[in-house]
């Protein structure tokens, strides 16, 4: 029989209950209440779905370069039927290194010297851009036959004073960051010549930007430096309406080197910044370009990345030159100017672009200096 | 959410509030409190007491917090790959009731920074680093509701600034995410006492309604935005493109002069523009520190050292 006192007792014992549930309840009812916001937010994922094996990552290469290269049309290019072809190279035994090779090897067929493929065990590259033409060019024979190994150096640029009054800047690489203060030596070191040669053979590029800094020396007033067009969708014909872009000269308390002949010398290893630099520099109406047409490279390099780590660059936006024409393909020189410099001629101490340059110069008729 | 407390104020004269997002909300909240009284308060609210607003002694309830834990990242900006890696962060709360309305209405401002300089991939052969900046201002309506629970609505701006950096790329190797926005907050609480312990749980959310956001297009570079152009870059953002979600789900315990909270968050951004995606989650672990406690527990007069 339960008396009074037992079921006050049992009573406040369910109430005990309820009250030590209450707290757990509550807890749980939030906890509840947030667990579909956390199932919500953590299943959505817009990753590609490529798995990290060796179909898949060839897979991911594949959309990769045809939703974000930019040239598959100007190099008439069919993307599909390229990776089909390599895609059937591939089987369940191939390794790792054996799927960099037959990547490599596909995208070598984008004949594009900025395309790289990065594993940690190597880097591919397409050299036939510049491997399959010749030189034109022998440090070397410059800095002996013709500067004697007495020109001056200073960021990354070798200037010299040629005894026809002539003077040199050699700048081979556009990854070296031009400073203003140097370049104001420089110009001021060659600013009583009659003419200028600015060498950038062998220039592989670099930063773009270094453009400024050296055109800007060149000029008084803004002139068009070309146009820029990006990808605007995955589609081989989504590109935005190219974006005009100017160089400005420098400030009038920089030197500048103004109303004088100036011969940029060129060779097939200029590529990329260089590339473009050729480009403006050949729409100024005081520049001749001699030597060969350079390598090209008119396409800004964008990065992605494969399941496996892999990185993929690659030519994502078209540069186009003053002249409104695609830079991909290179720069001619000048009309009539084109020349070589053949490398028994090179290996005897004789520079022929170099020599047609000073040639050139020294033909022309006295400017008055500013 | 810290709901402030109000200790010498019972009724008040309303003022207006100004904010487009919050105003219907205020209104409905600047009805007169009936006696009621916040949850928090340590002293019953129903002497008939008129303050003049400029008199109102309204403090800064202040929560201060450390976070670890984990973000998943993706920006398809920078590649398809989802990196993840912990994450280290600091927050910052602070509110206060509103003059116009002290037991239904208070605003809140809150301000954290969350960075990891090692994310990593799946195959943990790279690394990307990720650093976020957040402010986020809004004023909410609440209501007491029975069995020790509080619900809170309103809304305010926020804003956020962050990147994920992948260095290895060449003209893509920052995922800006920039964006502000007019935000849905909501709470949930429920408190209860163990022992002589006062405990509030609490569950907050917000969520951006409408804004803007930064989104380069699909293949731009920087350098084409360093020549000039800086078209469609900024998109207007509702949640069928800009998608977030802050929730922080918290344990205060008040210990009297002081209270600490432990608590776990979710934050998860998408944003969407120009076939790009950008894609943020962090669950970290939060504790933190209320200087002067939650009112709930208030130390007697005779071991106040002042």
């Amino acid at each position: 029989m339960t008396t009074p006192q037992h079921r006050s007792s049992g009573a406040d014992s369910a109430s005990a209950s309820r009250r030590a549930l209450k707290p757990l309840l509550s807890i749980s009812a939030m906890a509840a209440l947030a667990l579909p916001l956390l199932l919500t937010t953590t299943g959505c994922t817009d990753d590609i779905a490529y798995p990290d094996d060796i179909h898949g990552n060839f897979d991911a290469l594949v959309e990769i370069i045809d939703t974000r290269y930019c040239f598959l049309r100007e190099k008439d290019i069919d993307w599909q039927e390229v990776s089909a072809s390599y895609r059937a190279l591939i089987t369940d035994e191939t390794n790792e290194y054996q799927l960099f090779a037959i990547c490599a090897a596909m995208l070598d067929r984008l004949e594009d010297g900025h395309v790289n493929l990065t594993s940690r065990f190597t880097t591919s590259y397409f050299r036939e851009w510049w491997t399959d033409y010749p030189q034109d060019f022998d440090l070397r024979t410059l800095q002996e036959d013709y500067l004697e190994f007495k020109y001056l150096s200073t960021s990354g640029m070798i200037y010299y004073l040629f005894p026809e009054n002539i003077g040199y800047v050699y700048y081979p690489s556009f990854s070296t960051t031009v400073s203003e203060l140097a370049l104001d030596y420089v110009l001021a070191g060659l600013s009583d010549s009659d003419a200028l040669i600015i060498d950038i053979r062998d220039n592989g590029g670099g930063v773009l930007t270094n453009i400024d800094t050296l055109v800007g020396r060149f000029i008084d007033h803004e002139i068009p430096g070309g146009s820029i067009s990006h990808k605007t969708g995955p589609g081989h014909d989504d590109f935005s309406e190219p974006y005009p872009f100017t160089y400005k000269p420098a400030p009038d308390y920089r030197i500048k080197y103004l109303e004088r002949p100036i011969v940029l010398l060129t060779n097939r290893s200029c590529y990329s910044a260089a590339n473009a630099f050729a480009a403006v520099m050949k729409s100024l109406p005081n520049v001749t370009i001699i030597g060969a047409r350079t390598g090209g490279g008119g396409g800004l390099p964008w990065t992605s990345e494969l399941p496996n780590g892999w990185s993929i660059r690659f030519s994502a936006s078209p540069l186009y030159g003053p002249d409104g024409e695609i830079t991909e393909f290179g720069i001619d020189p000048s009309p009539g100017f084109e020349c070589h410099s053949p490398a028994e001629e090179l290996a005897r101490g004789y520079d022929n672009i170099l020599s047609t340059a000073l040639d050139y110069l020294t033909s022309l008729p006295k400017s008055p200096k500013i | 959410m810290i709901m402030p407390h109000f200790p010498h104020i019972s009724r008040l004269n309303g003022s207006l509030c100004a904010i487009p997002l919050a105003a219907a909300l205020m209104a409905a909240a600047a009805l007169p409190a009936q006696g009621e009284c916040h949850h928090h308060a340590p002293h019953c609210c129903n002497e008939p007491q008129v303050i003049e607003v400029a008199d109102l002694p309204r403090p800064v309830t202040g929560n201060y917090a450390l976070e670890i834990g984990r973000r998943s990242a993706v920006s398809t900006y920078l590649g398809p790959v989802a990196y993840a890696g912990t994450v280290y962060g600091a927050s910052g709360r602070w509110s206060k009731c509103m003059p116009f309305a002290p037991q239904r209405a208070m605003m809140e401002f809150e301000a954290r920074v969350e960075g990891g300089l090692s994310l990593l991939n799946p195959r943990q052969n790279s690394s990307m680093q990720s650093i976020d900046a957040e402010f986020a201002w809004n004023m909410r309506a609440w209501w007491r509701l029975p069995g020790g629970f509080a619900l809170s609505v309103g809304g305010g701006p926020e804003i956020g600034a962050g990147a994920l950096a992948l260095l290895k790329n060449s003209n893509n190797p920052v995922s800006v995410n920039v964006a502000g926005a007019l935000a849905a907050a909501a709470s949930a609480s429920w408190q209860h006492t163990f022992g002589r312990l006062p405990v509030v749980a609490t569950l907050n959310l917000r969520s951006p309604l409408l804004g803007i956001f930064y989104m380069p297009g699909y293949g731009e570079t920087y350098y084409e935005m360093y020549l000039g152009n800086h078209s469609g870059l900024v998109h207007c953002g509702w949640p069928g493109n800009h998608r977030k979600l802050a929730m922080h789900l918290n344990l205060r315990l008040d210990l009297g002069r002081t209270a600490m909270e432990v608590g776990y968050r979710l934050d998860w951004q998408r944003n969407s523009a120009n076939h790009l995606v950008m894609r943020t989650l962090t669950n970290a672990f939060t504790i933190g520190v209320i200087p002067g406690g939650l009112g709930l527990k208030r130390p007697s007069p005779q071991v106040r050292p002042f």
